[in-house]
């Protein structure tokens, strides 16, 4: 066995090599414009290095994962939503539900800063952060029969600790889905293409239901085929909508775009979930799975150069023209999804852990698929940095900066320090099939435009350019839409469960009038932010977005701190940094960027120096540009002040959290044998399953020495 | 491997990614928890599968 070992190390220090020689590249490059390859190379050999050693050390040391243990899955199996479910299967599920559109909008943001300090964090920031916190927390809520994460904080921490945590989680959702939707508002506006493509999804998810209700009950894939071969017909209609006297039933303005979500929103939490909600998953899911392998495959083949520059002026600056404030903590916030996302620590706690089969695979299931999702926002990242950074800016940059025509847009961007000429932005509008790409912020655009620069240049060539744009925007809309849907729903259980304690029937998921009253608080919620995001004079993205990343990154915090504070009440201290540095990172980034954005004096980054600057020039009877009117005025303060009060709550309630848990850890400290903790007892476990993606020799011994079969698994047919 | 077994388990993992498979494990499970006793046909079945997603909502990431 001697050679065998030679070889793993020789192979693993092949890697290690090869690693450091790519952030080598990267980081030293200066001048020359390099090769995507080697931020690819980079992300992958830091991936394999942290999922061998580093995931290992906290399954075995920190968590001490047993295999003997029955999981929930085996002890509670009811063949409903306890099951244990073969470990990649369950891979599939779990990294479909945390991926969407988050890794791909943040880094296309976080590109103003240039491509190097995104790269980093994404890569770091998920193996030591986003990655720990997504394995942990499946493993606590796993040794608690599934506990969602608010109750494992009420349980393990306190009351206090618990209704802050309630009150996070809430509040992450509502910003979420506002600017998720703010993010499809910008794509489509005045894109008679995209809209009426997007709005095919409706009819031909209801088709899908009916099928799946009444035609072929269960046939999941049946349809899903369906839905996929007509979506695509509806990207290909959608070109020949926009030359037809139909274009202009599809040419919205962003505010009509908002009351078409909003609606539709509202309709679609209150039907039944077969009609729009369960097909319209099925089809996002696989759309999502199809398109970043198609993403991967298309940066390998072409392996473009980068056209950003490694580090921009703007991340010291603090004055970028797509979101205000320095790299630190602002790149920390706007990429949050791929590197370190609190959300996840809601699926974490959801599905995953009732399914999962042995304990030893919350490596695979929790860390694997963050090193996936993080590898999904690198490839966003690159599909912003190969475009003209002209375009980048012309299209990023709030339409009120720029001015409306190509001319002000190309003299603006000049100013910024990048060369494009009017027409060149004429002409990369026409080549995938809009009008204009001026101010389309919310970073889906953008990576649309990069992702048909990838495509088309290995399918299709010219031709289908606009093609792949719209096929970009279409796969990107579609999965935000089944958030926007099935996150409003989960807002109202969870609302409707709280408000329950107040008044029994509104906690009553069946009585209907209880169903849409919350239904219809939940989307005047996020529509509200929404309708104020898309008509902010200042732009609604970038006043919005910094809120999303700290509320996301309030909700790791929360995740981190139940993480850290059961290791320690479990008598495990001296692991405790494993969260403990992670937590304490997050907590320096979001408290940072909270209190600069509640007390900055600059009114670009601070938003009450904002609104004391448009108040006291309606005071003086002035109006400030980028404000055309006195109404555009008030407008602005209004946004600025709900804005600033909600940067204030979120900073409390990430206090409050850990103020609460570090009562707890005092209280540990100071006893002499571990605190309870609420975790279910040990029961000996009769399932043998291999712990990897690939059966190691020891398991594969196991297997053909005729232990109880993994049951599911190996069988084709 | 060959490319028939490739795809067959191409296949079986898009069937268990999709849930197609959720009223054979409700058979089997059914057999092995309740023998003799009457099961459910897969259209009932897929109904009341998918009114359970009605009361359980998953959430999405972003």
């Amino acid at each position: 066995m001697d050679r065998r070992r030679t070889a793993r190390i020789a192979v693993w220090t092949a890697v290690a090599l090869v690693a450091a020689a790519a952030w080598g590249v990267i980081a030293l490059a200066r001048g020359e414009r390099i090769s995507a390859a080697w931020l690819i190379l980079a992300a992958l050999g830091s991936y394999a290095i942290a999922y061998r050693f580093y995931a290992r050390f906290i399954a075995r040391k920190v968590l001490r994962v047993d295999d003997t243990r029955a999981t929930p899955a085996e002890r509670l199996d009811n063949g409903v939503d306890f099951h244990p479910t073969d470990r990649r299967v369950l891979f599939g599920h779990h990294f479909a539900a945390i991926a969407g559109a988050g890794p791909l909008v943040g880094p296309v943001l976080a590109a103003q800063m240039g491509y190097l300090p995104g790269t980093i964090w994404i890569i770091v920031g998920a193996i030591f952060a986003g990655a720990v916190q997504d394995m942990i927390t499946l493993f606590f809520s796993m040794r608690r029969d599934g506990r969602s994460l608010g109750q494992m904080a009420r349980e393990e921490i306190g009351p206090v600790g618990g209704v802050a945590a309630l009150v996070a989680v809430l509040a992450i959702m509502i910003i979420l889905l506002a600017v998720l939707g703010l993010v499809v508002v910008q794509a489509l506006a005045q894109s008679p293409w995209g809209t009426f493509s997007i709005a095919m999804t409706i009819p031909i998810a209801l088709a899908m239901g009916v099928y799946l209700r009444v035609l072929r009950p269960g046939r999941v894939l049946e349809a899903t085929a369906i839905g996929v071969a007509l979506m695509l017909a509806a990207i290909v209609a959608g070109g020949y909508v926009e030359d037809s006297s139909l274009a202009g039933a599809f040419t919205l303005s962003p505010r009509a775009l908002v009351l078409c979500l909003i609606v539709y929103g509202f309709v679609a939490s209150v039907l039944p979930v077969w009609m729009l909600l369960t097909p319209r998953d099925y089809l996002s899911a696989f759309m999502k799975i199809g398109t970043i392998g198609l993403l991967a495959v298309g940066i390998l083949v072409a392996l473009p150069l980068m056209q950003n520059e490694a580090v921009t002026k703007f991340a010291s600056g603090g004055d970028g023209p797509v979101f205000a404030g320095t790299l630190f903590p602002f790149v920390f916030i706007i990429i949050a999804c791929g590197a370190l996302s609190g959300f996840h620590s809601l699926i974490s706690s959801g599905t995953s852990p009732k399914m999962i089969e042995k304990e030893s695979q919350v490596r695979l299931i929790g860390y694997g698929s963050m090193l996936v999702e993080s590898s999904v926002a690198i490839m966003a990242l690159i599909a912003a940095s190969i475009i003209d950074p002209g375009l980048y800016y012309a299209m990023n940059v709030p339409v009120g900066a720029l001015g409306g025509s190509v001319e002000s847009a190309s003299q603006f961007v000049g100013g910024l320090g990048f060369a494009i000429a009017p027409s060149e932005l004429a002409s990369h509008a026409s080549a995938v099939g809009e009008d204009t790409l001026l101010g389309r912020t919310g970073g889906a655009p953008t990576l649309a435009v990069g992702m048909s620069d990838i495509f088309s240049g290995i399918l299709g060539g010219e031709a289908l350019r606009a093609f792949w744009y719209h096929f970009a925007i279409m796969f990107e809309a579609l999965f935000i839409l089944t958030t926007v849907d099935a996150g409003t729903r989960v807002a109202r259980f969870m609302l409707q469960d709280t408000l329950g304690n107040v008044w029994k029937p509104l906690g009553r998921t069946s009585w209907k009038p209880g169903v849409i009253g919350v239904s219809a608080v939940v989307v005047g919620a996020w529509g509200y932010f929404l309708y104020a995001g898309a008509t902010d004079p200042l732009g609604g993205i970038n006043q919005l977005f910094p809120l999303f990343g700290i509320s996301n990154q309030l909700l790791a915090a929360v995740a981190l701190t139940v993480g850290t504070t059961l290791l320690i009440k479990s008598g495990r201290l001296r692991w405790a940094w494993v969260t403990g540095v992670p937590l304490a990172w997050d907590l320096a980034v979001t408290l940072t960027a909270s209190w600069q954005k509640i007390f900055s004096g600059d009114p670009r980054v601070g938003f009450f120096s904002q609104r004391e600057k448009f108040q006291d020039a309606i005071d003086a009877g002035q109006v400030l540009a980028p404000a055309k009117t006195m109404d555009d005025m008030h407008q602005v303060v209004l946004n600025s002040t709900v804005d600033g009060v909600l940067a204030v709550v979120f900073a409390v309630l990430i206090i409050v959290v850990v103020a609460d848990a570090a009562r707890i850890w005092v209280r540990a400290l100071r006893s002499h044998a571990p605190l309870a903790t609420a975790e279910a007892p040990h029961v000996r476990s009769r399932i043998v399953a291999p712990s990897g993606l690939w059966p190691n020799a020891a398991e594969r011994a196991l297997a053909r020495a005729g232990a109880p079969a993994p049951s599911r698994g190996e069988i084709a047919t | 491997m060959t490319v028939r077994t490739a795809l067959g388990h191409a296949l079986w993992y898009l069937r268990e990614v999709a849930g197609e498979n959720a009223y054979d494990r409700y058979l089997e499970h059914r057999r092995r928890e309740h023998p003799g006793e009457p099961v459910l046909d897969r259209r009932a079945f897929e109904r009341l599968r998918m009114d359970e997603r009605e009361r359980n909502p998953r959430a999405r990431c972003c």
